[in-house]
């Protein structure tokens, strides 16, 4: 026997678990969807007027992304929408998800541009972990943040989607809290602005990374689930392990996480203003410092590259 | 004596080390149960019948299933 939507009296396909409901196909859709135009309205993340720039990198979350925004948005004229995707250049793991950004951006009829750390850096991620001695993720991080950027500014975008759901926001912020980093904790708040940034929004803030799957299976969108080869991040593993354990047993603690947090947004703002920034000596680009963080770690990349070019002489 | 009409599932695993195993399920027992049993926690995977989600909570069915892990990173 299946279940019945507690809607109407469709096969279920969703068991809610912190709302104690069934939910059929259409009815699923219409709560996920109602859940993003919440956080979208609620942190005014798209207004009319707005060029929105949506980080894809073509992985579940960020397809699910495009195409919900399409979705929501295809008949407002005074809206646009674009996609960004890096190309870090990771052998084996990112080709395939370019290839599906393409064809998700084709099928939804929507401008994508891919930029590449080999065009702007001259080297691939790969290339740095080789040469370097930071870990790739720090590599990854500052570059690909960098050129999200600066790619979204150029092309005038007014924001920058990106899409971290409930379960990164929540990781995230129990981190924070965590490592007793309270200042990288107000870097969450949401409509930070910032001269330079393009200013972030998340609109799957308020959902579930097991809801953004089943949304995807069930508009048949293409999805990879392969992992970075180089994801590394024990601490984060196990704040994550905790929190979907906590779920598991008290169902819907995850929004409990969120609200405190944004309980604490005054206090944050209060404590963290924001910085006038200042724009890199080398590179034009907004940083809190003199030079960069990616001007920096390009330097010191550089310096070994010249190195290794100079004993194999 | 185990009665012998036990329904049997064979659960095809995505995101996990091991492919597929076959289990067989008590009478009226959920996905739910069977997750537990296999030491999974349901928040971390979709189950899927026929290409299609299934309530966790939903009772078992003789046949095949797909669990699929869907938390990244780490």
């Amino acid at each position: 026997m299946f279940v019945k939507c507690s809607q109407c009296s469709r096969q279920a396909v969703y068991c809610q678990r912190h709302s104690g409901r069934h939910l059929c196909r259409s009815h699923f859709i219409k709560d996920f969807e109602k859940r993003v135009r919440y956080a979208i309205k609620k942190y005014r993340m798209i207004e009319s007027g707005d060029r929105v720039a949506i980080a894809l990198s073509g992985g579940k979350d960020s397809v699910a992304l495009a195409f919900v925004l399409n979705r929501l948005y295809r008949k407002r004229k005074d809206i646009e929408f674009f996609a960004i995707t890096i190309d870090e250049g990771i052998e084996g793991y990112r080709p395939p998800t370019v290839e599906i950004a393409k064809k998700i951006t084709e099928q939804l009829g929507m401008k994508h541009h891919i930029v590449s750390f080999k065009e702007n850096f001259d080297m691939t991620l790969d290339e740095m972990v080789k040469l370097g001695d930071k870990k790739p993720c720090t590599y990854c991080g500052v570059f690909r943040k960098y050129l999200l950027n600066k790619t979204a500014r150029e092309l005038e975008a007014t924001k920058l989607a990106t899409a971290h759901n409930l379960d990164d926001e929540t990781q995230t912020i129990l981190l924070n809290f965590l490592q007793s980093d309270i200042e990288r904790l107000a870097r969450l708040v949401p409509q930070r602005v910032q001269k330079g940034l393009v200013m972030r929004v998340k609109p799957f803030r308020e959902v579930y990374e097991r809801e953004v799957v089943v949304y995807n299976i069930l508009f048949n969108l293409p999805m990879d689930m392969n992992e970075c080869p180089y994801s590394h991040f024990p601490i984060r593993a196990s704040v994550r392990d905790f929190l979907y354990d906590f779920e598991n047993k008290y169902p819907g603690r995850k929004y409990s996480v969120m609200r405190s947090f944004e309980a604490l947004i005054p206090c944050l703002k209060e404590m963290y203003p924001q910085i006038e920034l200042n724009t890199c000596e080398r590179c034009g680009e907004p940083t809190p410092k003199k030079v960069c963080q990616a001007c920096k770690l390009r330097e010191e990349l550089e310096v070994k590259l010249s190195k290794v070019k100079h004993s194999s002489l | 004596m185990k009665a012998k009409n036990l329904p049997k599932i064979k659960i095809n695993f995505i995101g996990f080390f091991k492919k597929e195993e076959v289990v067989e399920a008590e009478k009226e027992e959920s996905y739910l149960k069977i997750l537990e049993k296999l030491g999974i926690n349901p928040e971390t995977v979709v189950v899927l019948r026929n290409g299609q989600p299934v309530p966790v909570d939903e009772e078992v069915e003789e046949g095949e299933i797909t669990v699929m892990r869907v938390i990244s990173g780490g």
